[in-house]
């Protein structure tokens, strides 16, 4: 007999999607599958079609008004990558967090050491908090970019970054946000928030597959940036240099037009839903979740308690117990899929105080329902109490 | 204790020559140890359950089940328990299992024994293709006709029902009429909220268009389906995703297949299930012997087990479901068929016109 399957590690994709993401993607292969923008014939103009309509929709999800200056990439570590290295050039200072994941903490480092560049990582507190404070102590005459994630795909806290990007304004610098862990999650206005550049990643609260993300810029930042990567994208084929619109110049080569497809789907039912149903729902799972954990004394909650200044991925740390195989035996006793280590996310695990052993996350999403928290909350206790202290 | 009957049953060789009988049923109490001879019918009774192939020198013996649903093991097992007669389960989808046996019967090399759960429809195609095997069970007499094949190819067990799962919030939201009868689907402001199932791949689809076009008849009711698919964004390629859709509150409505329970409702509080009431669609979860079986004896004491009293008990109480039998009770919290109506439904013409159907079908979405 199928044992029960509860999936609680939407921080690193949500396994389970609406059922209209599946239905668009197999409409594509089905009756679409031609190549978009590449063609004068209807099912090509039906794929571009699906682009158009996509980015479209982000514009609804984001308040944005400029379809054409949603672009879409293989993922959101290729769109903070397109930035940082078609915009940053030797000598120019960064200011980002030490909450930050691998994909904004690797290039950058790799950027001081390859091109000369200079980047401050501003401390959290041990619960992820980050002062804006400090932010604004670093900043130089030579800060051209901050770049920060929106919450923590480790302890979940949520940075402050309208109040960053206000700063940012007011200090002509261009700002970018990460919103891996809080894209279709938690409203993000971009008409309301001072955010330049907004990263996404498509397979996570945004329901598509893997394989998509992009990000979203304002006008005029894109002058700004260098188009790193050039190739066909299908315009003005007889100019054999990169095109300067967008989202032509950051969008070489075929799209990845069946998973935008299914990206398209993912947002269209955010928005049919109603991102503030998704978030409440969402956040009532995540206050289940810590109330249970606050009841075992042996689990430590690394991050804020208070869930108006959280998303729904919680870590937790239980001194002494081998985090892995805690993980481990709630796949294998429970069918509950967890995450345990360092997340992508290093310096984050030293700034509360888990490096190297790193913590156990369990992260949350809109499709788990109370019986899965519950039950992940009696297992971990199953558990705790049939194993001493290693 | 349990006791054998034995009917001694006379034939007289004239007639059974000539595909007639006369019997002359004769009930005699005798111990466990029988003496069978050729002319004798053995009715082996257990507690709440009898069959006419039961010997115990079966215990131990093994039978291979196809079905579309895990959930049978529990029924399984208690089977073994009465009888010793193991069974092993695949679970395959219904075309898979349909498939598969055409693949067995044209090799010769027969696997399956029994096929159990799956649509009626799919059960009537196999017979038409001679993939089932004939038997009259004298438990069968306890079914309505219209709860087993007229023919004996199979016999109902747990019954399906189709019902609406509906979002009360969305439809206090968007000021709809909350749904009663099938045409307040068609609701001007429901459009796009109806979520159903490709009928090509579902069978609770399926069954709701074949059950339309029966009770509305053809003009009629292909009118009302032009419109239903006109209020559908998609059709789910899997029965089970119109409800998931509407507690998720991607869709209103959506037309869901159910074993009559109020699971939905109980655990989500913005659900509420909703039996129409100009009718719904309705099937038999079906049992069937396979044509080709090594173990035929075998196989026609779980035939007689199912459909027994203990057999549709244990069959209600594991799959909480309503059944076919009049006289086993309706588990609790579970729809009582006598209080909503049932499409009258005729399953073979289902099955025949299943292709045509879906042809039409697909024209009209196509549209």
């Amino acid at each position: 007999m199928d044992k029960k399957q509860i999936y609680l590690d939407n921080a690193a994709t949500s396994k389970i999607k609406p059922a209209s993401v599946r239905e668009a993607m197999i409409n594509y292969y089905d009756n679409i599958g031609c190549s978009p923008g590449r063609g004068g014939y209807q099912q090509s103009l039906n794929a571009g079609r699906i682009l158009l309509e996509a980015r479209m929709s982000f514009c609804e999800l984001f308040n944005f008004d400029k379809p054409e200056n949603v672009i879409f990439t293989h993922n959101i570590t290729y769109a903070i990558n397109m930035i940082l290295k078609g915009m940053l050039e030797e000598g120019d200072h960064v200011i980002t967090t030490m909450m930050e994941h691998n994909a904004i903490i690797r290039p950058l480092n790799h950027m001081i050491n390859d091109l000369g560049i200079e980047v401050d990582f501003v401390k959290a507190n041990e619960k992820g908090e980050v002062n804006l404070e400090d932010i604004e102590n670093v900043i130089k005459e030579n800060t051209r970019l901050i770049i920060t994630t929106h919450a923590s795909n480790v302890t979940g806290t949520i940075l402050p970054i309208k109040e960053i990007g206000n700063l940012a304004k007011k200090k002509n610098i261009v700002y970018m946000v990460d919103s891996a862990q809080t894209a279709g999650s938690i409203e993000i206005d971009l008409k309301e928030l001072n955010i330049d550049i907004l990263a996404f990643t498509g397979h996570k609260g945004l329901y598509g597959p893997t394989g998509t993300g992009g990000f979203i810029i304002k006008s005029p930042v894109e002058n700004q940036i260098y188009s790193f990567i050039q190739g066909g994208t299908g315009s003005i084929s007889d100019k054999d240099i990169q095109p300067d619109f967008l989202p032509d110049k950051f969008e070489s080569g075929t799209i990845n037009t069946i998973g935008i497809a299914g990206l398209k789907a993912g947002v269209d039912s955010i928005l049919k839903i109603g991102i503030d149903k998704i978030h409440e729902k969402k956040m009532k799972l995540t206050k289940r979740l810590i109330d249970g954990f606050l009841k075992n004394e042996r689990i430590q909650i690394k991050g804020v308690i208070d869930i108006e200044k959280r998303v729904s991925t919680i870590s937790i740390y239980i001194e002494n117990y081998d985090l892995g195989m805690l993980s481990f035996e709630l796949d294998d006793q429970y069918g509950i899929m967890t995450r345990s280590g360092l997340h992508c996310a290093p310096y984050a695990h030293k700034t509360i105080g888990t490096y190297p052993e790193g913590t156990l996350r369990f992260s949350v999403g809109y499709f788990n329902t109370e019986d899965d928290i519950d039950c992940a909350i009696r297992a971990l206790d199953e558990i705790l109490n049939t194993r001493s202290i290693n | 204790m349990k006791k054998i009957i034995v009917i001694l049953t006379m034939f007289l060789l004239v007639f059974s020559l000539n595909g007639c009988k006369a019997n002359e049923e004769v009930e005699v109490e005798t111990q466990d140890n029988k003496e069978e001879t050729s002319n004798e019918q053995v009715i082996y009774e257990g507690d709440n359950w009898s069959s006419s192939n039961y010997t115990t020198d079966m215990k131990g013996n093994t039978l291979n089940l196809y079905g579309v649903t895990d959930k049978v093991r529990p029924i399984l097992d208690v089977f073994e328990e009465d009888t010793g007669i193991k069974i092993e389960n695949l679970t395959l989808k219904n075309g898979e299992i349909l498939q598969r046996l055409k693949n067995e019967y044209d090799s010769g090399v027969v696997i399956a024994d029994l096929w159990f759960t799956g649509g009626a429809d799919t059960f009537i195609n196999a017979a038409e293709e001679g993939l089932l095997l004939q038997y009259e069970s004298e438990n069968g007499k306890m079914l309505d006709d219209i709860m087993k094949d007229p023919n004996n190819y199979w016999y109902g067990t747990s019954l399906t029902l189709v019902n609406w799962v509906i979002n009360k919030d969305l439809i206090e939201e968007n000021n709809l009429k909350m749904p009663e009868v099938w045409e307040d689907l068609l609701q001007e402001n429901m459009k796009g909220q109806v979520s159903m199932s490709n009928p090509a791949s579902s069978g609770t689809a399926y069954n709701v268009v074949s059950a339309i076009l029966q009770t509305k008849g053809e003009e009629e009711g292909w009118e009302y389906l032009k419109k239903l698919i006109e209020q559908v964004p998609f059709f789910t390629a899997r029965g089970s995703d119109p409800a998931n859709m509407v507690v998720n509150g991607e869709a209103i409505v959506g037309i869901n297949a159910s074993n009559g329970d109020r699971e939905l409702e109980i655990n989500n509080p913005n659900i509420k299930l909703v039996y129409p009431s100009d009718g719904t669609g309705w099937w038999p979860q079906p049992v069937a012997i396979v044509n080709g079986t090594k173990n035929e004896a075998e196989a026609k004491v779980f035939v007689d087990w199912v459909i027994s009293k203990k057999g549709m008990e244990t069959v209600a109480e594991s799959r909480n479901a309503a059944v076919a039998r009049n006289d086993v009770s309706i588990p609790e919290g579970i729809q009582d068929i006598n209080d909503i109506k049932l499409f009258p439904t005729d399953f073979q013409a289902n099955a025949l016109k299943r292709e045509s159907i879906l042809e039409a079908w697909n024209k009209c979405v196509e549209k």
